[in-house]
């Protein structure tokens, strides 16, 4: 198992490098995911802290390599600006489901660094699994399409991860990806943002 | 570009099957989100005669609100 204080993962994109997360980005991520404007959807019921973020990462995180979570941030500027991850990796199944979604500093919502964050985090995740799962509430419709366009389809029949579909009294859709279905969303986009795709 | 390519260009943005016209809401279409609104920055690098910026596309209500940006002098 990787030691994620000593060996912490890093992704490098063109606009946007991810981070694994680290004690000095918790002031970040309390205060994102405090933020009202930004938590109506995030299964949190409680007010985060930098202790409980602490306690979180110290004993949980640390030794837990089904989970990820990585901070966002700016290329060019070193701002940190939001965080992505992943839990439930299982590499026998190939399989993990995809999460922790934030854009915390506004002035990052729709730019290069945020849609690129996504591609990278997803080519490293393939490169262990076949299919990645996303949970959404239900009513947070823009979202749901947002996935969708990131080639995401809503799971039906076979839910794989029904204990994630109903949460603090949330009710969350499935959503799925294969490998194949995220190529082929990135063939539509690397039309729109050929400086993020182009090369890979 | 006129409006009926324009309203193509959207659709093709938006992948939508919701019916779209010059007055419809952005809010209350779906699929306007924040990929479609990145992607329509990328649309007017292309097309637009002046610069287009993500305040600019954030402020707008309607999708004839987007195709002024795209086509203002």
């Amino acid at each position: 198992m990787r030691d994620k204080k000593k060996e912490p993962l890093r992704l490098e994109g063109k606009t946007v490098i991810l981070e694994e997360i680290a004690p000095k980005y918790f002031p970040y991520v309390v205060e994102w995911r405090n933020n009202p404007e930004l938590n109506k959807y995030l299964n949190q019921p409680f007010v985060l802290t930098e202790e409980k973020e602490r306690d979180w990462y110290e004993n949980i995180y640390l030794n837990d390599d089904t989970q990820g979570l990585m901070i966002l941030i700016d290329r060019e500027t070193g701002t940190p600006f939001g965080t992505s991850g992943w839990t439930h990796m299982d590499l026998a199944k190939k399989q993990c489901i995809a999460g922790r979604s934030l854009i915390g500093n506004l002035e990052f919502r729709s730019s290069l660094p945020s849609v690129e964050c996504g591609v990278i985090l997803s080519d490293y995740l393939y490169s262990f699994v076949d299919t990645m799962y996303c949970h959404v509430v239900t009513e947070n419709r823009k979202v749901i399409a947002l996935n969708k366009h990131g080639g995401y389809a809503i799971s039906t029949a076979d839910i794989k991860y029904p204990e994630e579909c109903l949460v603090n009294e949330m009710t969350l859709t499935e959503l799925f990806r294969t490998k194949e279905m995220y190529k082929r969303a990135n063939k539509k986009w690397a039309s729109y943002f050929p400086e993020i795709f182009n090369d890979r | 570009m006129n409006e009926k390519e324009f309203l193509e260009k959207m659709v093709d943005l938006m992948d939508t099957e919701d019916e779209i016209m010059m007055d419809s809401v952005l809010e209350e279409i779906d699929e306007w989100d924040s990929l479609s609104n990145i992607g329509f920055l990328s649309l007017c690098t292309k097309y637009a005669k002046t610069k287009v910026n993500a305040p600019e596309v954030r402020a707008a209500k309607t999708i004839r609100d987007l195709y002024g940006l795209l086509t203002r002098e």
